[in-house]
């Protein structure tokens, strides 16, 4: 089965759920539950900045708002893929309020401890969601090449097979995909301060 | 240098093809061209960011498959009945109940487990607690799943859901069966059923209230052999 096949199955399988049928819901609901632990992981690689009280309450709040969004799904990656970029965003966006409900200290204590950290911190994780964001606002077809690229690891011969496309085009569209990226990553782009 | 779309089409084939693509003269001409390094290496910074996104994802999916524990699956049922009922199960007060309760089921279970031997024909399968807010035990009578069995006194609006489910290797996997709604400590398959069930798998009874949220669990993982 090739990566775009399995993108596929797993866009039935939420369409069956969405149109209310109890069987691909037991099964979507047995693949939901890496979440919290995906969320857990996050957490501490990005050096722990929610409790473990926070992060109870940011599962649910994730499951909560991740099954009326399952509509958003196209089955343009794979469906943890897609979910993981959900659980990321839902971190960041507690983290961020967070933030604002206690101001970051510029104690000079506290920058020390900023630089001999292990662990990347929270920013990494910014990084991360500016990147998807990013990808979600690039055309359909150009994200979804560097996903299959990147994310999914195909070669633009394999890429060429599952698109239906000789792989000179994929290459092409590839290419100006990722220009496309670039530019919105930039800083100061107005696409990248949205 | 004047650049133009031959440069981009080299371009596009060194990050589609590699550093190889390209002859020596070629790759001298694009090197010469202040626009083609720009791009070359803003596109090199934006390839090394995506595949460190894609190493992330790739390393914390295989982490939570890996890692997810059996209270995971209930989070998830929980999170989605809760949606259901319009509110958030409130999980922070009961959480140092729970704790306090799998300390004390921790300690009965040593003392359980060190006791000596009734002697009696009917065994106790060999178990593996995993965090227990109250004793679960099996009956093995002769090679079959006579009985599971645990200790736990319900409140008014409690009831017991007994799950079954698959192990791969040592964790939890997919559910087989579940039994909701039991009000008394003592579940018998039947015949049929107890056919169906594999020589070794997880059990895990849950404790609900009136909404179906989580009060109290016990999982174990038991082997009729």
């Amino acid at each position: 089965m090739t990566a775009t096949d399995t993108h596929s199955a797993d866009l039935a399988l939420v369409r069956a759920v969405l149109a209310g049928e109890a069987g691909p819901t037991g099964v979507l609901v047995e693949r939901l539950r890496f979440i919290p632990c995906a969320l857990r992981s996050l957490n501490r690689r990005l050096g722990q900045p929610l409790r473990e009280e926070d992060l109870a309450d940011l599962t649910q709040d994730t499951l909560a708002l991740l099954w009326p969004r399952l509509e958003a799904y196209t089955g343009q990656a794979a469906l943890e893929s897609w979910i993981y970029g959900f659980c990321l965003n839902g971190l960041m966006n507690t983290v961020r309020k967070q933030r604002r409900r206690q101001p970051a200290s510029t104690s000079p204590e506290d920058l020390a401890d900023e630089l001999v950290r292990e662990d990347p911190g929270p920013d990494a994780g910014f990084e991360h969601e500016r990147l998807r964001s990013a990808l979600e606002r690039l055309p359909e077809g150009e994200a979804r090449l560097i996903r299959l690229r990147y994310y999914d690891e195909l070669t633009f011969e394999a890429i060429g097979r599952c698109l239906d496309v000789p792989p000179s085009t994929a290459k092409a569209a590839f290419y100006r995909g990722m220009k496309h990226l670039e530019e919105l990553l930039r800083p100061g782009s107005r696409e990248e301060s949205r | 240098m004047k650049h133009d779309q031959a440069h981009e089409a080299d371009l596009a084939r060194l990050l589609t093809e590699g550093p190889g693509a390209l002859g020596s003269a070629l790759r001298a001409e694009l090197d010469g061209c202040p626009a083609c390094r720009q791009t070359l290496e803003r596109l090199r910074l934006l390839e090394q960011r995506i595949l460190q996104d894609a190493g992330l994802e790739r390393e914390l999916l295989d982490e939570a498959r890996r890692e997810a524990r059996p209270d995971d699956q209930d989070a998830v049922r929980n999170a989605l009945a809760d949606r259901n009922f319009g509110r958030r199960s409130g999980a922070r007060p009961w959480r140092l109940g729970l704790v306090l309760l799998s300390l004390a089921a921790a300690v009965v279970a040593v003392i359980l487990l060190r006791a000596p031997e009734s002697g009696q024909r009917v065994r106790t399968a060999p178990e593996v607690l995993l965090g227990n807010d109250f004793e679960l035990r099996v009956v093995v009578r002769d090679g079959r799943y006579d009985a599971f069995e645990w200790a736990h006194e319900l409140l008014p609006g409690e009831s017991y859901e007994l799950s079954f489910h698959e192990l791969e290797g040592e964790l939890v996997g997919a559910t087989l069966a579940t039994h909701p709604g039991l009000t008394i400590g003592r579940y018998a398959p039947t015949a049929e059923e107890e056919a169906r069930l594999p020589e070794r798998m997880g059990v895990t009874v849950t404790v609900r209230d009136g909404e179906n949220a989580a009060r109290a669990r016990a999982s174990l993982t038991v082997s009729r052999r």
